[in-house]
């Protein structure tokens, strides 16, 4: 059985488009920052660009851990990094504004957004409930899955659904 | 005689309007898959779509740019997204225009294995992007954003050929 999507919509009155346009938001929002994420060095040779922002979690910091992982492993090894990030965002661009495997993408948009919560957010000027807000839209979209409307999810799930494979079930669980 | 399964989600006295985010038409029979058929060949005609009309506000806006120069113009930039949004050469516009509306024919027609070609083409567009962003040499003058608007297209194209009937 195809489960319903998003909390709270029994209702005949609601509507689906508002968590449709935060799906949309964020993907476009991905999407636009995968571009100043510039190899081949990521800002590391100006400490400009992904390197600077990354840095500030060692030159701000707002959790420990979080600082010791930054300093000792990851601005050591940059470059594969910014790689992973720049993927990753692209990534995150393209299946958001598909709606395909949006549960799946909301969460790792949920883990890059903490990751730059805990890097940025003891900037000067720095508002942090921008961090917070881009952290409670990524749980939206996980909680209520508007890819199933618009979006690919819808088109692709009742396929899933008639398949017995391992990886369709897991599909659906993700979608 | 065992019994005949009911589709998944249908139930007695369900109308359609009243969950609004139920999924497509569900396994409920030939008339339901034809409707999934058909949304499933007009989402690929606006993925396609989407790439023509980029494309082509790409060709006009890189008017001064060379063909496949190292320069490169946002396709679209407003202050409202914060900054330039897929960057492109006449070469980038160009491949943009020819595979979307390569995608646009196979999806009219749906042809599947021509989708899988133009999916492929916008890998290549993916990767070539990937491997000359930030470089002297950048063929299409793509930068981060370009990588993720082909990947989009080629992913969207790609699984969407899967549900679609074969011509």
């Amino acid at each position: 059985m195809i489960k319903r999507a998003p909390v709270g919509a029994d209702s005949p009155t609601s509507s689906p488009w508002p968590m449709v346009a935060v799906r949309l938001l964020l993907g476009v929002m991905w999407l636009q920052n995968a571009g100043w994420k510039r190899p081949p060095d990521f800002g590391a040779n100006d400490r400009s660009g992904l390197f600077f922002f990354t840095s500030t979690a060692v030159d701000h910091p707002v959790w420990g851990p979080y600082t010791w992982v930054v300093e000792n492993l990851i601005l050591p090894n940059f470059t594969p990094f910014g790689w992973t990030v720049l993927l990753t965002e692209a990534a995150l661009g393209a299946f958001l504004l598909l709606g395909l495997g949006t549960r799946f993408w909301a969460l790792v948009g949920l883990a890059m957004s903490v990751t730059i919560t805990l890097s940025v957010m003891r900037l000067p000027a720095e508002w942090p409930y921008a961090l917070w807000l881009l952290i409670a839209a990524h749980l939206a979209v996980l909680a209520t899955a508007p890819g199933r409307h618009a979006g690919l999810d819808g088109l692709l799930r009742p396929m899933w659904a008639r398949s017995s494979s391992s990886l369709a079930a897991r599909a659906l669980r993700w979608t | 005689m065992p019994s005949v399964p009911t589709a998944p989600d249908q139930q007695e006295g369900a109308d359609a309007h009243d969950r609004p985010f139920e999924d497509g038409d569900g396994a409920d029979g030939a008339g339901g898959d034809s409707n999934l058929h058909q949304r499933a060949r007009r989402a690929q005609m606006v993925i396609a779509g989407v790439a023509v009309l980029m494309g082509a506000v790409g060709t006009i806006r890189a008017a001064d740019v060379g063909f496949a120069s190292d320069r490169s113009v946002p396709v679209i930039e407003h202050r409202f997204v914060d900054g330039p949004l897929v960057t492109l050469n006449q070469a980038g516009a160009l491949a943009l225009v020819v595979l979307g509306l390569a995608g646009l024919v196979f999806a009219w027609f749906a042809m599947r294995r021509g989708l899988w070609l133009v999916a492929g083409g916008f890998a290549l567009v993916g990767i070539l992007t990937a491997a000359q962003y930030g470089r002297e040499v950048n063929l299409l003058g793509g930068n981060g954003s370009m990588l993720s608007f082909a990947l989009m297209e080629g992913v969207g194209l790609l699984a969407l050929s899967f549900v679609t009937r074969p011509s």
